[in-house]
């Protein structure tokens, strides 16, 4: 069976304004974040010692935060990685990392690893939005970046966009997409902005501080994205996600076929099909309990005994998935896929019809131009519509 | 048990809300022991959930205290609690009816009230004697002696005896009680004539049946006696009769002349013994009835649909049973487009209904719509034909209307005499006649204005208590039925018009409300894949419109690194407001959109 893993790393220079992630600033951890590392790569190993025999590990992420602030865990980790796995099967390695972190020693980190994948979180070409957001970097940063990656050999790379940013026009976004484009990354991450509740931006909107582009232009944004990028040979894959041939992030689209994942590091999440219709749960989100936890993992002597009873090893928000959960889970993940979900998978996996439980629903969202089948007949998939009213669609499933 | 009425006290106690009404009279029942303080949960009176949270008396409760006063003879105390809202005069009436005296309590940090003053004269009217209490004097804000001129100057009794307390902690309760016995006058009643006794209160009770709560002025009864109600005329043989021990009935052997208790009897039906009517003995009648007997009128009408049409059969059974309770309740089934079967029901005021509603979410567990509240409408037909009409959708078509008449009531509002200019304008905002003003002392007022009574049901009360910074005070009793130029207002969705949101409204204020109502509307109806229109129209004339934009965008871009759960709970809860909606052809309003009209001057 094929395994995915994510590895969270949880520290930045400063919290961007609109962030709500499980993140720190890492001048606050100066004397601790070590030990953090110590602790991940540990529950890495044992992680890999649980699963080894049974998985394969086809595809890791390392996440955060920005683990490129830290060179030093990110060999630790990758050298973890090779003591932990057999590394043969992996086919996709990516690290996330923001601009003004690549320093020489990270370059070296890079090309010695078996990292194959840079996800640059870019958001805009505009100096005053990036400010704007709270980010530590400017669009000249990026480019620097971008380039010197490239130049290490770095072959694959996604860069994240971002819509609805204060005092982003269409226009602005307009020129922040042709900046990009000229690039030719092989992926591109276009998201809008959504205000959390807990960030500064939450606050900062209720008291009518902040300002962002209305409902309208943020649709006229995502159809330019699409119109654009579709021209020059990008597919939209999935709702926010756009990929050259061959090139779609196969670690998320683990996520959007239920695929078996591991969370490492704090406050992770995992899915694990196992026994039934599989078991999800979390990491602890406190330090401390993370630590304990990993102390307890070293005890756990199978695979079946970590499934069996997470919360055993203080695992948080155990869900035993039910079929229909499983259902559920099925068409509100798989659907967020362009592509659809498969009408003959859902009846392999559950042994029913989906027209049997999910007929009317079908039905209605295909009368609402929403929902449509593809030529076979075979899948379904939400229209143009129906990817900007996802929400409303999927919920119908629930 | 004594038949000396020399050494009997009937008194109620009156006050406004919040003055401390409830804890005296739970201070009076603890100093007497009628209860040890174990027994005693805090305030005894109000026994009722909703009046306890509220701090208000719904049903009037009583309770007979046996007192050993410095004299050293013994006198038995009943004390009759009256309900304190305006929606409930007559109640208060009748409670005010079986006693000599009343125990006027009024806070020595806010002085008298509007209520304190309406209650006063209520009792004034029925001859008792009244005796001031100052209460609350532990308040640092407390001022006993410019409140106790108060009570002189504006009530014209004399307060120079009366008592200084707290009832809250506990202080001089024995001045209360030592007064009681000096002051209020004992029952005078002839024992040997035939029975006349007042219905004060009745409630249900599933063992009992019916319990009659009364005063006996003539005569006596006793077990197996049969009982006549002069008014409603039903006849019942007497199962048990007793005193009331606090929070029980203690049966005794026979009232008589001057005596409170209950009397049990095989009734089955509290319509069949209404507050107020005179019980005597059916073969051996007393010549007259009693004076003041009423039926109540409901005032105000409003629907009660159950949110879930299953539960409308849970709807009918809950406002039966409350019904038993409750004689001033009436309902009848109706059925509206828009939220399927449901009730009209007619209640006393306002508060009466929001108390009745609570209820019945919380006794009964039924999650409700309510229609807006409105009154009774007559109807004057072009054929000569006149009608009563409660529900808007009842009223004719236009055309046959000659003219309508709205009830009207005389409303006084105390407040303190910076708020007066605020206060007149919100009255004259709502149709108000000014009537006149008297100073009651240099810092404060009565106001009094005819109001339409559906102008004060909606949002009166909070206006009132929100441009006086919660310093008015409103009392008001029916005026009687006036002429005025009303229409028919109905709310279109998406074109179709939901009869749920229709009232009637006074010509000259219907475009304001008609925009308010689609402001609002516009504000609870959630974007739909549509545009959907909102409209007011007074017959085929749209006075307003609002428009819900078409929803062009729901969507969670970012996935947060493999964590379903958090997009689970958004779907889920997303899936539960749409079962919170109700189809109306293909738009989804949200029950909450049904309530949010009632109350418009909020923003």
């Amino acid at each position: 069976m094929d395994l995915s893993l994510y590895i969270h790393i949880p520290f930045c220079i400063k919290k961007c304004l609109y962030c709500d992630f499980l993140s720190f600033p890492l001048r606050e951890y100066e004397d601790s974040y070590e030990d953090y590392i110590d602790v991940l790569c540990e529950e890495i190993s044992q992680i890999g010692r649980l699963f080894q025999t049974q998985f394969n590990l086809v595809t890791v992420f390392i996440g955060g935060g920005t683990p490129s602030l830290l060179p030093e865990a990110i060999e630790r980790i990758d050298k973890t990685l090779r003591e932990s796995f057999d590394t043969m099967s992996i086919k996709e390695y990516s690290i996330e990392l923001n601009p003004k972190t690549l320093t020489e020693r990270l370059c070296k980190v890079l090309e010695r690893s078996l990292i194959n994948r840079v996800s640059i979180g870019c958001q805009s070409a505009i100096d005053s939005e990036l400010k704007a957001l709270g980010r530590v970097h400017d669009f000249k940063d990026f480019l620097e970046t971008y380039h010197r990656l490239r130049d290490i050999g770095i072959a694959n790379i996604n860069i994240d966009l971002m819509a609805d940013i204060p005092g982003q026009t269409l226009e602005s976004y307009r020129s922040t997409l042709d900046e990009i484009i000229r690039l030719k990354p092989q992926h591109i991450s276009a998201y809008s902005l959504i205000i959390e509740p807990g960030t500064i931006f939450f606050d900062m909107e209720k008291r009518g501080e902040l300002i962002i582009p209305d409902e309208e232009t943020d649709r006229l944004m995502y159809q330019m994205t699409e119109e654009k990028l579709k021209k020059i040979g990008y597919k939209r894959y999935e709702i926010s996600n756009y990929a050259l041939e061959g090139r779609e992030c196969i670690h998320n689209l683990v996520y959007w076929n239920r695929g078996n994942y591991i969370g490492v590091g704090l406050g992770a999440s995992s899915y694990i099909k196992d026994k039934g219709y599989g078991v999800r749960f979390n990491n602890p989100k406190s330090h401390k309990t993370y630590k304990s936890y990993v102390d307890r993992l070293k005890k756990v002597s199978s695979l079946s005994e970590l499934l069996e009873s997470p919360s055993h090893i203080q695992k948080d928000d155990v869900q035993f998935l039910t079929e229909k959960e499983a259902m559920q889970e099925f068409f509100f993940l798989g659907l967020r896929k362009t592509e659809g979900v498969s009408l003959k998978k859902f009846e392999n996996d559950f042994k029913v019809s989906a027209k049997d439980i999910y007929g009317d629903v079908i039905k209605k969202l295909v009368n609402l131009s929403l929902l449509d089948y593809n030529a076979e007949g075979d899948k379904i998939h939400l229209t143009h519509k129906g990817l900007d009213l996802s929400n409303f669609c999927m919920s119908e499933f629930m | 048990m004594s038949k000396d009425q020399s050494h009997i006290r009937n008194f109620c106690i009156i006050a406004h809300i919040d003055h401390g009404k409830s804890t005296l009279a739970d201070r009076i029942i603890e100093k007497t022991g009628a209860l040890t303080e174990r027994e005693m949960q805090a305030q005894v009176l109000d026994n009722m959930d909703i009046e306890r949270e509220r701090g208000i008396t719904i049903k009037a409760q009583t309770v007979r205290i046996i007192y050993t006063a410095k004299n050293g003879e013994e006198y038995t105390f009943n004390l009759i609690d009256t309900p304190g809202h305006v929606d409930f005069n007559y109640e208060v009436s009748r409670s005010l009816a079986a006693c000599e005296g009343a125990i006027l309590i009024v806070d020595a940090a806010q002085g008298v009230e509007a209520q304190t003053l309406a209650n006063c004269y209520l009792a004034l009217d029925h001859n008792l004697e009244i005796m001031p209490v100052i209460n609350k004097i532990d308040l640092p804000s407390a001022e006993p002696e410019r409140v106790k001129a108060e009570v002189e100057d504006i009530i014209g009794i004399d307060a120079s005896e009366a008592p200084l307390i707290s009832a809250k902690m506990g202080t001089n309760i024995e001045d209360v009680l030592e007064q009681i016995v000096n002051t209020i006058p004992a029952p005078s009643g002839n024992p040997d004539k035939p029975l006349k006794a007042l219905i004060f209160d009745s409630i249900y009770d599933a063992y009992k049946g019916v319990i009659i709560f009364c005063r006996i002025f003539d005569g006596n009864v006793k077990k197996g006696d049969e009982i006549l109600m002069m008014a409603t005329g039903a006849k019942a043989e007497v199962v048990e009769i007793g005193i009331f021990g606090a929070g029980r009935f203690i049966p005794a052997d026979e009232l008589s002349a001057g005596m409170v208790g209950y009397i049990t009897a095989s009734l089955k039906n509290v319509a069949d013994t209404r507050v107020g009517d005179t019980v005597t003995l059916a073969k051996t009648p007393c010549d007259e009835a009693l004076p003041g007997y009423k039926t109540v009128q409901s005032m105000v009408y409003c629907g009660l649909y159950p949110s879930d049409g299953a539960k409308y059969p849970d709807l009918r059974d809950a406002l039966e049973k409350l019904q038993l309770n409750d004689a001033s309740l009436n309902f009848e089934a109706e059925t509206s487009i828009a939220l399927g079967f449901g009730f009209r029901c007619g209640f006393l005021g306002l508060l009466h209904l929001e108390i009745i509603q609570e209820r019945l979410e919380r006794e009964y567990n039924l999650d409700l719509v309510t229609t807006a509240p409105g009154v009774i409408y007559k109807v004057y037909k072009t054929n000569g034909e006149v009608v009563d009409v409660t529900n808007p959708s009842n009223l004719p078509d236009p055309s046959e209307i000659d003219h309508m008449e709205e009830p009207v009531v005389s409303a006084e509002i105390m407040v303190t005499t910076e708020f007066v200019g605020a206060i007149m304008t919100l009255c004259q905002e709502r149709r108000g006649i000014y009537k006149g003003m008297d100073y009651l002392e240099e810092t404060r007022a009565l106001i009094k204005y005819d109001l339409p009574l559906n102008e004060i049901i909606y949002d009166f009360f909070d206006a009132l208590k929100s441009r006086s910074r919660g310093y008015a005070s409103l009392d008001y009793e029916f005026k009687g039925y006036e002429e005025a130029k009303l229409v028919k207002l109905d709310i279109l969705v998406n074109h179709e018009e939901i009869d749920a949101l229709s009232f009637i409204v006074h010509a000259d204020t219907a475009y304001e409300r008609g925009r308010k109502m689609v402001e609002k509307l516009k504000k609870e109806i959630p974007r739909q894949l549509f545009e959907i229109p909102i409209q007011a129209a007074i017959g085929s004339k749209i006075i307003a419109r609002e428009t819900v934009k078409a929803m062009r965008k729901d969507v969670l871009a970012k996935c947060y690194g493999g964590d379903i759960s958090r997009k689970r709970k958004l779907l889920e809860k997303q899936k539960e407001g749409k079962k919170r909606m109700r189809q109306f052809g293909n738009v989804e309003i949200p029950q909450s959109a049904f309530m949010s009209v009632l109350k418009l001057d909020e923003d």
